[in-house]
């Protein structure tokens, strides 16, 4: 089929040939080709003035919709040229130009918009970031691992957009806050075990490689998957029934709380049981390692603290 | 080897599946509490019987009737049909544990519809035609889920898990008797297949000596091609495309015992029972991870059927 197609864009391609060389031969041709070469020489000559104009300022096109939410933070969202069409926050992201979605940006898009950085995430974007090396256009890749990698990207990002204060006051805004909810957190060893299920068909987890469980540990919780060696997983009833999750968050729209509360089995999980089942809480806050992960964490910490308080009121009244 | 004695082995072969599965999980086993092998393994065992089933029998079936061997339950385009709808049904979100079966049930049958009537060329309903446009109609669905993929606000892996076979889908009680409902209403279109043994028999001698015996093949080619599609059409919404048991189970059964059709038929039905569970039991006793059922049945499958293979050649 390839060959087939390669075979009839060439002979569409000969005749084309043939006729433009004929026309060349006739004197009108002849003076419109003068007057393309005019046009073609003004056009450059425009083009050149404009890139002079810019070359102080960054034209930037991010392709991780949490970049784009980090850069808004910053205030730099004047030098965004492009995004992809899963920036949707802030609102003003959303009338950005699009230059594809997540994981298929278009190569010609971004060109086009002539970015002088790149922000974009491996490894779902290694061909893209690869094709733009060619290009010579300065690629920075995110892939946070924890919290503190997060941060350091702020700051990181903060650096190379010329806004070291702003990106230092957000970090500081946001390590204070993650103390603020540490501090709450009881100190005992024996904290609460999460299960956040990302997928329903089939039933999908994160395990330690993936920085939400790192959010997890900093409401003061633990991943019921934290053993395992995996950014995500598939796994089954039969073992989250074996592991007991003290809380079940669901981060997907598939399903409701009180569809996994009627699963078959589940009934014997201490958070099925005591109705700890939680399906409002916002998937991005959770999906997007940009600044909104706070409010993860929050959220999640809110659980939590909720949680030991009724512990320690049992406790206190069976003393 | 003699018939009753083949007949002992398979169903022994499918009873100690049965009960391994049911034995053997991560929470182990113990006569004391027997609510997670009933609540949890039970129904898994129900629907990898009736899946490795229903996928043996209409492979044989379906390759008997259109006389080639590389003929799968998925050849006639169903499968992508069904991936299709439960893509679509996955946009639809919290609308209940049955919406993505339900919407991929709607996706087999159209493209059942579709195919069928794409293959009738003045009338008449030829092999070729019947193949020709169920790889066509798998090309346009493959197509269309892609694109969906490609415009989906949510993160691709689920959609990819949501295509590849699995045994996982998680009952509650109500959409557990409704299964076991369907199943039951299922059995004739099954009984109707095994019935149709002597005319796949005569069939795959030659089509014209088929009609001369008085087999009216345009008849029984479109019966058996709506009582397999509507069986595959089930099995597929509720487990996704589970690869090589239904191309490779019927050749197993036909290399070790004939092929004929009276034995080709049941014995695939009973041996695709048994090996989809012993991959499921595989699939999820790795856990904390579970496998695809696709990848298990391609490791495990494959070596096999190489080996009956070259021992018969």
């Amino acid at each position: 089929m390839g060959i087939n197609k390669k075979l009839k864009i060439k002979n569409q391609n000969d005749p084309l040939r043939c006729s433009s060389s004929e026309a060349s031969n006739s004197k009108f041709k002849n003076n419109s080709f003068y007057i393309l070469i005019f046009i073609f020489c003004t056009l450059n000559i425009l083009t050149c003035s404009k890139s002079k104009k810019e070359t102080t300022l960054k034209r930037i096109i991010s392709l991780v919709p949490s970049v784009t939410e980090i850069i808004y933070v910053l205030g730099k969202d004047s030098l965004l040229v492009g995004n992809t069409v899963y920036c949707d926050y802030p609102e003003a992201a959303k009338s950005v130009y699009k230059v594809g979605d997540f994981s298929n940006p278009s190569m010609e898009k971004i060109l086009r918009r002539k970015p002088s950085i790149v922000f974009a995430t491996l490894p779902e974007q290694k061909n893209i970031v690869e094709q733009l090396k060619k290009y010579k256009i300065q690629v920075f890749t995110t892939k946070p691992k924890s919290v503190d990698s997060i941060l350091n990207e702020i700051m990181e990002i903060g650096k190379l957009l010329d806004a070291k204060s702003e990106a230092n006051s957000l970090v500081t805004a946001l390590k204070n806050k993650l103390t603020e909810i540490a501090i709450k957190n009881p100190n005992i060893i024996d904290s609460p075990k999460v299960y956040v299920e990302i997928s329903a068909t089939p039933i999908m987890t994160i395990g330690n490689l993936s920085y939400i469980n790192d959010l997890i540990r900093y409401a003061g919780a633990k991943n019921v998957f934290g053993d395992v060696e995996r950014e995500y997983l598939v796994t089954n009833s039969e073992e989250l029934i074996k592991r007991n999750p003290d809380v079940i968050l669901i981060i997907h729209p598939s399903v409701t709380k009180a569809q996994v509360k009627k699963r078959l089995g589940w009934s014997q999980i201490i958070a099925v049981k005591k109705g700890r089942v939680y399906d409002e809480l916002n998937p991005d806050y959770f999906f997007r390692p940009g600044p909104r992960f706070i409010y993860a964490v929050q959220d999640l910490a809110n659980i939590v603290h909720s949680l030991w308080a009724k512990r320690s009121n049992t406790s206190q009244i069976s003393k | 080897m003699q018939k009753s004695k083949s007949w002992f082995i398979l169903i022994l072969l499918l009873l100690i599946a049965v009960i391994l599965s049911f034995g053997l999980g991560p929470t182990g086993f113990s006569l004391s509490d027997l609510s997670i092998p009933l609540e949890i393994r039970l129904p898994r065992i129900i629907l990898g019987i009736f899946a490795g089933g229903v996928l043996a029998l209409v492979g044989a079936s379906l390759q008997g009737l259109l006389q080639n061997p590389l003929v799968d339950p998925y050849t006639l385009g169903i499968a992508s049909g069904a991936s299709f709808g439960a893509v679509i049904g996955f946009m639809f979100g919290r609308l209940g544990i049955f919406t993505i079966p339900f919407f991929s049930f709607i996706g087999a049958l159209t493209t059942i519809l579709v195919v069928y009537n794409l293959a009738r060329v003045k009338g008449k309903i030829t092999k070729i035609s019947l193949v020709l446009a169920g790889v066509i109609m798998s090309f346009l669905f493959s197509g269309l889920v892609m694109l969906f993929m490609v415009f989906s606000k949510r993160p691709l892996t689920e959609i990819i898990y949501l295509i590849m076979g699995r045994l996982s889908i998680i009952f509650t009680k109500e959409s557990l008797i409704l299964f076991i409902i369907i199943c039951v209403i299922s059995l004739p279109a099954m009984l109707y297949i095994f019935s149709k043994w002597r005319s796949l028999n005569i069939l795959s001698m030659n089509e014209e000596v088929a009609e001369s015996l008085g087999v009216d093949t345009q008849k029984m080619t479109r019966n058996i091609f709506i009582a397999s599609s509507f069986l595959i059409a089930l099995v597929v919404s509720f487990t996704g495309a589970i690869s090589f048991i239904g191309l490779c189970v019927p050749h197993i059964i036909r290399l070790i015992y004939g092929s004929d059709h009276y034995r080709v038929l049941p014995f695939s039905f009973l041996l695709g029972a048994s090996l989809l569970l012993f991959t499921d039991l595989v699939a999820r006793n790795i856990a904390p991870v579970e496998l695809p059922l696709s990848v298990v049945t391609a490791l495990f499958g494959v070596p096999f059927f190489i080996y009956l293979l070259k021992k018969k050649l």
